[in-house]
């Protein structure tokens, strides 16, 4: 178990460390408000974990903003497998997606994991060379290698991108004929039939990050993608009306959503540990009186801060520790002694 | 291929000399007060009637006052005369005087007088040459006065036990409670060290049954109140509870829990073992007999093994050796009744029909002699000693050739034995009552002796398994222990969950008790999750730390026999531990 405090020098440092030693088992990085857990088996990245979300249930949201899920659809098992087999039994889900865009939108879920990861916030880092038991089928394989250069390309290509996102910018297909496409050019380019927002246009491609950016500033530089000020749909004005405040409508059931998405996480699942720990801050609004309530809000109020206090097991060891080595003294003073003469 | 095994006999030699120094404290004792007496001009020989165990006891007084008018030269004549008689009294070794005269050589020594000092370290050593505690006690002189290879002398100490059953037996008793309290504490240790690195996952554990609203207040509580409380109950019970906490909450590391519950049961059962040979080993008859299974007999040892005969009916080897003693003061008929005897206790083996063999040919009864000679043959029995004996029946019945014959098997395997029993008949005469070879009885059937129940152990057991695990005796140790080794094949290794994070994630420990575990030997295998490792290496140098603390009593013989050694001793035992503690970091790393 290595654990160590991340900043900007030593996070690339740890993950070649660990890429190059070939390791695998978990790093856990974590951040005062938030925390991943990166699975990585021969020094690769296979998967990014968060506490109290699931990864499949991330993978069928992404699905579902891209349109390939319709809404209706529910995923009553964890895992991706178990994702793929219900998309398979679903009749519009089936003829939308095959396997190679469910795996390539599993890997891009787990890249986009990877870059919301910033050095710069500075987090703990802990190493455990045990591996967790995790489903493996759909998993990718991502090398540090590349994950360290599409953080560096991100950074560089940031102001240009932040450019086409912004509000008015949208994206329609130029005069110039397709050659020579990558995957991702492929996927963007076919996508682009109508005119569409740049952010629209990535959830749509279920690509990541990186991969869209790529992409993207690609297709502009060889003139497939034409970018023009003037939405065809939506006067600046009706996109302030209806877009923007959408959006934050949006943004608002989102937050809410995942509240209750995580106490809904919280209980039913006993085999999640973490979950099933996590301290969930419920109040009964049926408790007799104010006074009682009162109370019982403080008392977990401190059992949640005492949760997640590391302070705690450090002072549960050392009172281990001084009565392992006290009480045997003030105790066992007649067994010390019955082996001190004949 | 040769160096490796020089290695491992080095290595056990190590390892085996702080358990027969372990041993040794009761021995020292005895020996001390034999020396004072010697010097008093006082001891059990003088009682003596028999003309040989007399003019030994006179030529002692003799090199007592020739030491005091420092007259070197009539001390070694007198040296080599008792040398000679010892030979005559079939006394194999003059212990007590060997080791006045180490005593002698010492003080001679802490006044610059080398020569001297040598000088008594060899006749002390002339004297007994085979007893280990005079070849232990001696060592640090030796080594300083003359050049020898430490390896063979050690071996030479390490011959010396084994010819000896009440040292093996003093130092499997002496070894006992050494070990089980080193496996205990290391176990206990051990233990501990897991659920500290394993803290968080521990709190996790035990809130996870409870509300979340009171989770983070009452799961640390508890879980100290579960680990703490047990040692409130002694040692044992606390050994007992956290083996079940492992199994419970720390099942991957079950194996740990395993060693304890073995702790357990080798208290259980090893209780009886210790007290029972501590009981049996202080009886005067015991020693008697013990005496005479390393070919020592005192005078009066038959009357003592007769009186002790009366109260163990069953015991087959004290049967044995009251066999031996009545034969060597000549009462061949009484020696008849007493093999006899045990020869139904001890059922059909070879010892018996030899020793009858002897007894008949003493009695003149030579063709009995050679009947049952062949019947000991048959079963089994074809050393040294026997072919001896035989040879010597063989030439009463005329049959030069095989008389011949046997004797030269004696000389091929065993040459010492050969030459001494050559010289004694020179000295007595063929036909002379110890002008034969003594048979020994197996060490395991000295050991049934030693493991037949005694009068009040019951007791004596009950008052001392109270201060380890109230409320238990032995046979519930054993059970307990038992109980939890059931549970050790129940208990499946946990598979790791997705559990991606959590309450106390990157838990610190005090910087205090990550340098402890480094500091304890074996600790840093605990953080690198080998706690099995760490149990075996913590157990290993609590048990060699052991006879620097004094404690047990019983570990206290290397300092109080060889105070010499002591600084040795801690600068080896210091680096194996530094050597344990500086390897642990690299592995930690």
């Amino acid at each position: 178990m290595q654990t160590e405090l991340m900043n900007q020098d030593n996070f690339a440092d740890v993950l070649r460390g660990i890429s190059q030693r070939r390791r695998q088992g978990t790093l856990e990085v974590r951040f005062a408000d938030r925390a991943y857990r990166l699975v990585f088996v021969q020094g690769k990245i296979i998967e990014v974990l968060q506490p109290g979300i699931s990864p499949a249930k991330e993978l069928s949201k992404r699905l579902k903003a891209a349109g390939v899920l319709p809404e209706s659809f529910e995923l009553a098992a964890a895992g991706y497998k178990a994702l793929w087999q219900e998309i398979q039994k679903h009749p519009v889900a089936s003829s939308q997606l095959d396997q190679v865009s469910f795996e390539r939108a599993v890997k891009h879920r787990v890249l986009d994991k990877l870059y919301e990861i910033s050095a710069a916030q500075g987090a703990f880092l802990n190493f455990d060379s045990a591996l967790l038991d995790i489903e493996r089928d759909f998993l990718p394989s991502v090398s540090v290698g590349q994950f360290l250069l599409d953080v560096v390309s991100l950074e560089a290509e940031a102001s240009r991108m932040a450019g086409l996102e912004t509000p008015g910018k949208y994206l329609r297909r130029g005069e110039a004929q397709p050659q020579s496409l990558s995957e991702g050019e492929q996927v963007l380019f076919s996508l682009l039939n109508e005119p569409c927002l740049c952010e629209e246009l990535r959830t749509r491609s279920l690509l990541s990050k990186f991969a869209f950016q790529e992409a993207v500033l690609e297709l502009i530089e060889k003139g497939h993608i034409v970018v023009e000020n003037d939405s065809p749909l939506l006067s600046s004005e009706e996109f302030l009306d209806k877009g923007l405040l959408d959006g934050i409508d949006a943004s608002i059931d989102e937050a809410f959503g995942e509240l209750a998405m995580q106490q809904e996480n919280s209980v039913p699942e006993p085999q999640v540990l973490a979950q099933a720990v996590e301290p969930v801050l419920t109040i009964s609004p049926s408790s007799s009186g104010p006074q009682r309530g009162a109370f019982t809000a403080r008392v977990a109020l401190m059992s949640a801060r005492l949760a997640h206090n590391p302070f705690v097991p450090a002072v549960v060891v050392l009172c281990w520790v001084c009565a392992a080595v006290i009480l045997p003294w003030l105790l066992w003073d007649s067994v010390f002694l019955s082996f001190v003469s004949p | 291929m040769e160096s490796a095994v020089r290695f491992i006999k080095i290595v056990t030699l190590v390892v085996t000399i702080p358990l027969l120094l372990s041993a040794v404290p009761v021995w020292a004792d005895g020996d001390t007060a034999s020396s004072a007496d010697d010097q008093a001009g006082v001891s059990e020989h003088s009682s003596s009637v028999s003309l040989p165990l007399a003019r030994i006891q006179d030529t002692w007084r003799n090199i007592l006052e020739a030491m005091g008018q420092h007259d070197l030269k009539r001390v070694n004549q007198l040296v080599i005369e008792l040398d000679s008689l010892k030979l005559i009294a079939d006394v194999r070794g003059l212990d007590s005087y060997a080791l006045s005269l180490i005593d002698v050589a010492r003080r001679h020594f802490k006044v610059g007088q080398r020569s001297e000092a040598a000088f008594y370290i060899r006749k002390a050593l002339q004297l007994s040459p085979d007893s280990p505690i005079v070849l232990a006690k001696a060592f640090p002189l030796v080594r300083e006065t003359s050049s020898i290879s430490v390896p063979s002398y050690l071996s030479r100490i390490m011959n010396g036990v084994w010819s000896h059953p009440k040292v093996w037996l003093q130092l499997l008793k002496g070894s006992i409670y050494p070990l089980l309290l080193a496996f205990t504490f290391g176990v206990m240790v051990a233990i501990l060290l897991t659920f500290v690195i394993k803290v968080d996952s521990l709190i996790r554990m035990i809130g996870k049954p409870i509300s979340s609203a009171y989770r983070g207040l009452i799961a640390p509580l508890l879980l100290t109140l579960l680990v703490l409380l047990p040692l409130t109950l002694g040692p044992l019970w606390t050994v007992c509870a956290w083996c079940l906490c492992l199994y419970i909450f720390l099942p991957q590391h079950r194996w740990l829990g395993f060693i304890g519950s073995a702790v357990l049961v080798a208290w259980g059962c090893l209780i009886p073992v210790r007290e029972s040979l501590q009981t049996w080993l202080m009886n005067p008859g015991i020693q008697t007999m013990l005496d005479g299974s390393s070919g020592e007999f005192r005078e009066g040892a038959s009357e003592r093994l007769e009186a002790l005969a009366a109260q163990r009916s069953r015991d087959g080897a004290l049967f044995f050796s009251l066999g031996q003693a009545l034969r060597r003061s000549g009462r061949y008929a009484d020696a008849e009744h007493a093999f006899l005897r045990a020869e139904v206790l001890l059922g059909s083996q070879a010892w018996t029909r030899a020793e009858r063999a002897v007894n008949a040919y003493l009695s003149g009864n030579a063709q009995q002699a050679d009947a049952l000679f062949i019947e000991a043959e048959k079963l089994g029995l074809r050393n040294a000693a026997f072919y001896f004996n035989y040879s010597k029946v063989k030439l009463e019945l005329l049959d030069t050739e095989k008389s011949r014959e046997y004797l030269g098997r004696t000389v091929s395997m065993d040459p010492e034995l050969a030459r001494t029993l050559q010289q004694r008949e020179e000295l007595l005469g063929p036909d002379a009552r110890l002008a034969v070879a003594e048979t020994h009885l197996p060490f395991y059937h000295i050991l049934n002796s030693a493991l037949m129940p005694t009068q009040n152990l019951q007791t004596r057991l009950d008052e001392f398994s109270q201060i380890l695990m109230p409320g238990a005796s032995p046979p519930l140790m054993s059970l307990v222990g038992a109980a939890l080794i059931g549970m050790f094949f129940f208990v499946q290794r946990r598979r790791s969950r997705v559990v991606p994070l959590s309450s106390y994630a990157n838990t610190g420990f005090p910087q205090l008790v990550q340098r402890c575990m480094r500091i304890i030997p074996g600790g840093a295998w605990i953080a690198v999750n080998r706690p099995v490792i760490a149990c075996a290496l913590l157990s290993v140098s609590l048990f060699l730390l052991m006879p620097i603390l004094h404690w047990p009593f019983e570990s206290s013989g290397l300092m109080e026999i060889i105070p010499e050694l002591a600084p040795y001793y801690v600068s080896f035992v210091s680096l194996l531990v530094l050597g344990t503690c500086y390897v642990g970091v690299h592995v930690e790393e």
